[in-house]
């Protein structure tokens, strides 16, 4: 551990090397630290502490840390400004990422939001979101077990506060 | 559509399972989805599925602000961030922004642009002199956005031939605005021209001078601009069946809905009292008779903003 004088004047961790993530159930990861530290957690005990060889992860499990792995991977490649991805390479890279059960979806926005992996949780948030448009509040409730807890009271009420949007 | 600003904190990962996973995500991240949903399903379709739902959205200054963002183009000041003023804000832009009956028409002082479907009474009232202000006025208020939108030299269309008697001498007007997210062009000497992009629009205008009309639309299903110039409106009513009642421009406008209006309007207008260069706070009666809704008098307590 560098004494705090010369924590002053050390420069900015390079991220070079490697680093072990390990997963809620045990599952190791072997991760560039670059790719690492797209997830602000990770990046944040990275430069507090440069010499430590794994960091366990207790709240995200092997598959959805996997798939965040893969995801940075991808980005840390493709959002070089000499990679020759263009913008709708990624943008369908993103989509085709995305294409996961709803239990994998919803555990990746945890993830991500443990991570602090911010274009991913828009990512998957921005997912779910398309998962409820147009359709309607019954089917949503069927799509996502939701139970209806309104009266028809207050459905009318909604409804009469929206009217602007039915005209 | 929206993005977040900065993430739901120290919430365990790893909930929930295939069905009941959404119900158990933590307020915080239904939040930020429902952030990223449109205005319509935000407003008329999530608040209806669950109370919790509907508690989620009405008491997300996040939500709002974020559609707020997405909705006129840039977020509201530190300041405007009260949900009742966001929502009132976006409804009156999608309000003003709604196919509607719209009409245009002019004074020594305005431009009028009034859609007389709005509910809110929303209408357009572009200053001549001085630089452009736009309101938003209702039975109950005055609102005036000298912030909220901008001049823009970016003209998109192509320019109609002056219909105006060359004789005349003529008020040249012109303002490109960007407001709330719509790009709108103003041009008035004689002739009007009010046209939008960005939005299927159709609109029915109506030059207090000479009655010419116009309409410009922007049909998505046809993937066009449609002006006066490069079609007859009464090919552009064969297009646009549903929106019907559309004149040619050979006449003064007359149909079931503007008939009287329109004669109505014919009558000269007087300048305000105060002269050309007051500029008027209050709608101009002379064009108000004519043109501005009829509830659409001026505000007992003008709240401007």
């Amino acid at each position: 551990m560098a004494t705090p004088a010369a924590a002053a004047a050390a420069p900015a961790p390079q991220l070079e090397g490697d680093i072990k993530l390990v997963s809620e159930d045990a599952h190791e990861f072997v991760t560039p630290k670059n790719v690492a530290a797209q997830c602000k957690m990770i990046k944040t005990m990275l430069e507090v502490s440069e010499e430590q060889e794994f960091i366990n992860l207790p709240n995200v499990k092997g598959k959805e840390l996997e798939k965040v792995i893969e995801y940075c991977r991808y980005h840390v490649q493709a959002d070089k400004p000499d990679s020759g991805v263009s913008d709708n390479d990624k943008k369908t890279w993103d989509e085709n990422f995305v294409k996961v059960d709803k239990e994998t979806l919803f555990n990746l926005i945890m993830a991500a939001n443990y991570l602090d992996v911010k274009s991913l949780l828009d990512l998957t948030c921005a997912t779910v979101a398309n998962m409820l448009k147009n359709k309607t509040p019954e089917e949503i409730r069927r799509e996502f077990n939701i139970k209806n807890d309104l009266t028809p009271e207050e459905e009318e009420e909604i409804k009469r506060e929206s009217a602007w949007l039915y005209q | 559509m929206g993005q977040s600003s900065g993430k739901p904190k120290d919430l365990p990962a790893n909930q929930g399972t295939q069905n009941d996973a959404f119900p158990q995500l933590p307020s915080e991240i239904q939040e930020l989805i429902f952030s990223f949903c449109p205005i319509e399903t935000l407003v008329k379709t999530l608040p209806l599925v669950s109370r919790k739902f509907r508690n989620i959205i009405e008491e997300s200054v996040f939500v709002w602000t974020t559609l707020y963002t997405a909705t006129i183009g840039y977020p509201p000041t530190p300041e405007g961030r009260i949900i009742p003023r966001m929502k009132e804000i976006i409804r009156d832009a999608l309000t003003v922004s709604l196919f509607g009956n719209w009409q245009i028409s002019s004074d020594s002082h305005y431009l009028w642009i009034v859609n007389r479907d709005a509910p809110n009474g929303a209408h357009f009232r572009v200053p001549r002199k001085g630089p452009p202000k736009f309101f938003v006025e209702t039975t109950s208020r005055v609102s005036e956005y000298t912030k909220d939108f901008s001049v823009s030299h970016h003209c998109p269309f192509p320019r109609r031939p002056a219909l105006a008697d060359p004789s005349k001498k003529t008020r040249p007007f012109e303002h490109d605005l960007k407001w709330y997210g719509y790009q709108l062009r103003l041009r008035g000497t004689h002739d009007l021209i009010f046209s939008a992009s960005g939005h299927p629009l159709s609109f029915r205008l109506w030059n207090q001078s000479n009655g010419w009309v116009d309409v410009i639309t922007r049909d998505e299903t046809v993937g066009s601009i449609w002006t006066g110039d490069e079609m007859p409106c009464r090919e552009i009513r064969k297009k646009l069946p549903d929106y019907g009642y559309l004149e040619d421009d050979a006449g003064p406008l007359v149909d079931e809905t503007l008939a009287g209006r329109a004669v109505a309007a014919s009558a000269p207008v007087q300048p305000p009292p105060g002269g050309v260069d007051q500029a008027p706070q209050q709608p101009n009666p002379g064009v108000d008779a004519a043109v501005a809704p009829p509830d659409l008098l001026p505000a007992d307590d003008p709240e401007a903003e």
